[in-house]
């Protein structure tokens, strides 16, 4: 028994190892690579906000919904918009951003001033917008809630793509690397 | 049932009027014209569940704001005055008019949040999750009223918010809602139309 024993223990002590199978996960990509259905535009993602694609009432708009924020009470996104000349309610770039930097007393709506940057190989028209908005809309209990928007606007001949990344003040910061990530990697493709 | 005293004050609140009675209470009083706008939009609401187009929920929901808003604009012309609607439904209705990119993206990311789950609810994780959401904003806004809460109720606020539920492609019941959100519905044409032709009228 004891040689058996002693026989056993030596053959375990002296095998050769055998291949250690870990499975190693490939770290999931921080990024993804979008391109809408009409192809206007590519760009890099934050990867988990979910893309969604419409046709608006001034062209068509893909939404990036990212994480829940205000207590689950309003949810962060990106939104890209492009607005064709010629469609119902069109307004030409230079009255949107105007429109887009008024102030209103409501909502202490309040714009940062312009600044002038090159993106997609044109000229582009950047600035941050705050206001307060009763949050959750439409459910009670609600309160006012300090949103902020980042706007882009980007010419595409006579139509434009407006860029906005929309959460809440508080945070706002946090999404920023990522939104400078997404317009460093758009593309006009087409429109 | 007690019948409810005449109010003995109207003020202006943050919320809009308020009536005060003799017990102490205040209630928000809403105009005709918003009173019709909401009766209004929730009809519309009946009428999109009633043809089962309300299985797409964002657009259900922006044909029939615009619906009452449009009614708000009509009126608004015919009388040559603004209605008296309470702040936040104004806020909405100008955005609406003057802003319609903002005002779809609004309503988008509130009835996309757990809160609200109306869009993309596996976003906001299983029906729990969205539950303890929920829980977890009303007691904050409570709380931030300086209402006293109960030790289980701050207990529930100071743990952590639910955590982020799976959000890639492996999360099957997301990537469904998010195909169909993509795709084309009913209400979605009809909203379109809708719109098309007010804003048309408008130039």
């Amino acid at each position: 028994m004891k040689m058996t024993l002693l026989a056993i223990l030596t053959i375990a002590l002296t095998a050769p190892t055998f291949a250690q199978f870990t499975v190693q996960q490939e770290p999931r990509p921080k990024h993804f690579s979008y391109t809408p259905p009409h192809r206007s535009f590519t760009c890099e993602v934050p990867t988990g906000w979910q893309p969604f694609e419409e046709e608006t009432l001034q062209g068509t708009a893909v939404h990036f919904l990212g994480p829940a924020e205000a207590d689950g009470a309003f949810r962060a996104a990106v939104h890209v918009h492009f607005i064709q000349r010629g469609r119902p309610g069109f307004v030409p770039i230079d009255a949107a951003v105007k429109r887009e930097r008024r102030s209103d007393s409501q909502t202490s709506r309040d714009a940062s001033p312009i600044v002038f940057w090159r993106a997609a190989r044109a000229q582009a028209r950047r600035f941050e917008v705050s206001e307060t908005r009763q949050i959750p809309r439409d459910v009670l209990p609600s309160h006012p809630v300090q949103l902020h928007h980042y706007y882009v606007f980007i010419p595409a001949g006579e139509s434009y793509f407006m860029i906005k990344l929309s959460s809440t003040r508080d945070t706002y910061l946090n999404y920023k690397p990522e939104f400078e990530r997404l317009l460093s990697t758009f593309q006009v493709t087409g429109f | 049932m007690c019948p409810l005293r005449p109010a003995t004050d109207e003020k202006k609140t943050d919320w809009g009027d308020a009536r005060e009675y003799p017990d102490g209470s205040r209630r928000l009083v809403f105009s005709k014209e918003e009173l019709a706008g909401t009766l209004l939009a929730e009809l519309l609401k009946l009428d999109a569940r009633l043809r089962r187009w309300d299985v797409d929920r964002y657009h259900a929901e922006l044909r029939s704001r615009s619906a009452e808003f449009r009614f708000f604009y009509q009126l608004g012309k015919d009388s040559g005055k603004l209605p008296r609607l309470s702040p936040d439904l104004k806020v909405e209705y100008a955005e609406w008019l003057e802003m319609p990119a903002d005002y779809i993206d609004f309503v988008l990311q509130a009835l996309a949040s757990p809160k609200a789950d109306e869009v993309l609810t596996s976003m906001s994780g299983s029906l729990e999750q969205r539950s303890a959401w929920s829980r977890r904003h009303d007691l904050k806004v409570m709380s931030e009223a300086g209402l006293t809460l109960s030790e289980l109720a701050q207990k529930t606020l100071s743990e952590p918010a639910p955590s982020t539920p799976d959000l890639s492609e492996a999360n099957e019941g997301l990537t469904l809602e998010v195909s169909r959100l993509g795709e084309t519905s009913p209400i979605h044409t009809l909203w379109l139309t809708e719109e098309q032709r007010f804003r048309e009228a408008l130039k």
